[in-house]
């Protein structure tokens, strides 16, 4: 039983990222995810309150993919600001991959309700304490390097910097052009991380 | 005297607005209230404004220019250059934690997607990249046996979105001390910035 709960619920998460990949998140409607993912409403419904509750579980869970995969692609095999680089490089070609999945994120969610701010929040935790660990690891292959830990204040401002370039970008231009914000996203962070008494 | 007058309604209008969003919200701020507060008509309120949006976004523009003139007079350059820095810091943080649900109002509201709201929010980017982008070089000419660089347009709206993630992101409490912190870290990571040359 619950693991047909289970299939169900991943069935219809990935059906919902299909159908906003194609159609966009205000043209999704919830008949199409349910028959994209061969459930009926009936399970939808059961599964999610609304299409906004089922765009938030999906949001969480893409957060989780791109923060796990971004830890575990670094290489600091390479020079360090080089790695970081890297990390904010992977993370833009994923945004561009995904042009109404991108949009929907930076733009619809933050129109949306209280448990959509909350959303928000966890993805902003969580990618703060990527970039903190990131910069650790950093850290520890570069000793050599003068360099301070990121505190969680500052990794929320470079965040905060580096959805700022995102969302007017996403508003008035679309996701094309996102990669050219690496070397900003690097410089902001690097600049922080480097400059010490 | 009709134009005093005139303006005189206007600028009421705005602050009952101001009044009525930093206690109620902008949400449920309403036009009623605030005409009745700032002693006007309904049918002067729609003589000045076409709504509520529009007065608001009138308002925001002023309180953020107002905001950027009070941190440009207050950056002299008589001090040590990061001590500068900090006290502009000062001022914009105290200044915008001073009426939390106004800022809010501002801060939140202009991710509102009408093309106004889109137009007051590409205006107040300009302004306070324009701002920050003068400050930095006054500096540099102010102090150039400080290795530093100019803010490129990408890294002053980095800086602005870093700096305004300070104020939404409630990390940090309002109390002085918690205001303390806010000016802290903006000095902080503007100063990084500039002074992180190779």
């Amino acid at each position: 039983m619950s693991q047909t709960r289970t299939s169900h619920r991943d069935r219809l998460l990935q059906a919902l990222a299909n159908v906003i990949a194609r159609e966009g998140y205000a043209n999704t409607r919830v008949a199409d995810v349910a028959r994209e993912a061969r459930v009926s409403l009936r399970t939808f419904y059961e599964e999610f309150d609304s299409k906004e509750s089922g765009f938030l579980a999906l949001h969480a869970m893409l957060t989780d993919a791109v923060a796990s995969s971004l830890e575990d692609s670094a290489n600091f095999d390479q020079p360090w600001r080089a790695a970081i680089r890297e990390g904010f490089d992977t993370y833009f070609r994923l945004l561009v991959a995904q042009p109404k999945l991108t949009t929907a994120i930076m733009i619809e969610l933050t129109t949306l309700s209280p448990e959509a701010y909350e959303a928000r929040e966890y993805a902003r935790e969580r990618f703060t304490t990527v970039m903190s660990n990131l910069v650790e690891r950093g850290r520890e292959a570069n000793p050599e390097i003068p360099s301070r830990p990121l505190t969680p204040l500052m990794a929320r401002c470079i965040l905060g910097g580096l959805l700022e370039l995102v969302t007017t970008e996403v508003v008035d231009e679309g996701v094309d052009h996102l990669p050219e914000f690496v070397d900003t996203c690097t410089d902001l962070l690097w600049s922080v991380v480097t400059t010490v008494e | 005297m009709t134009t005093t007058f005139e303006r005189t309604a206007r600028e009421r209008i705005l602050t009952a607005l101001a009044e009525a969003v930093a206690r109620d919200g902008y949400a449920n701020a309403k036009i009623q209230e605030v005409a009745r507060d700032a002693h006007v008509s309904l049918r002067t309120f729609y003589a000045e404004f076409t709504g509520k949006e529009q007065a608001f976004l009138e308002l925001q523009q002023r309180a953020l220019d107002g905001l950027a003139n009070a941190v440009e007079s207050t950056v002299t350059f008589q001090s040590p250059w990061r001590d500068e820095i900090r006290a502009g810091f000062n001022v914009y943080f105290r200044l915008l934690t001073a009426r939390p649900r106004l800022t809010a109002a501002i801060t939140h509201e202009l991710v509102n997607l009408s093309p106004e709201a889109h137009a007051a929010r590409q205006w107040a980017r300009e302004r306070f990249a324009t701002m920050l982008t003068g400050l930095v070089d006054a500096g540099r000419a102010h102090y150039p046996e400080i290795p530093s660089r100019s803010l490129s347009p990408l890294l002053a709206y980095g800086v602005l979105g870093a700096i305004l993630e300070l104020v939404t992101s409630e990390m940090v409490d309002s109390s002085p001390e918690g205001i303390d912190e806010l000016v802290e870290a903006g000095t902080d990571i503007l100063w990084s910035i500039i002074t992180n040359v190779d």
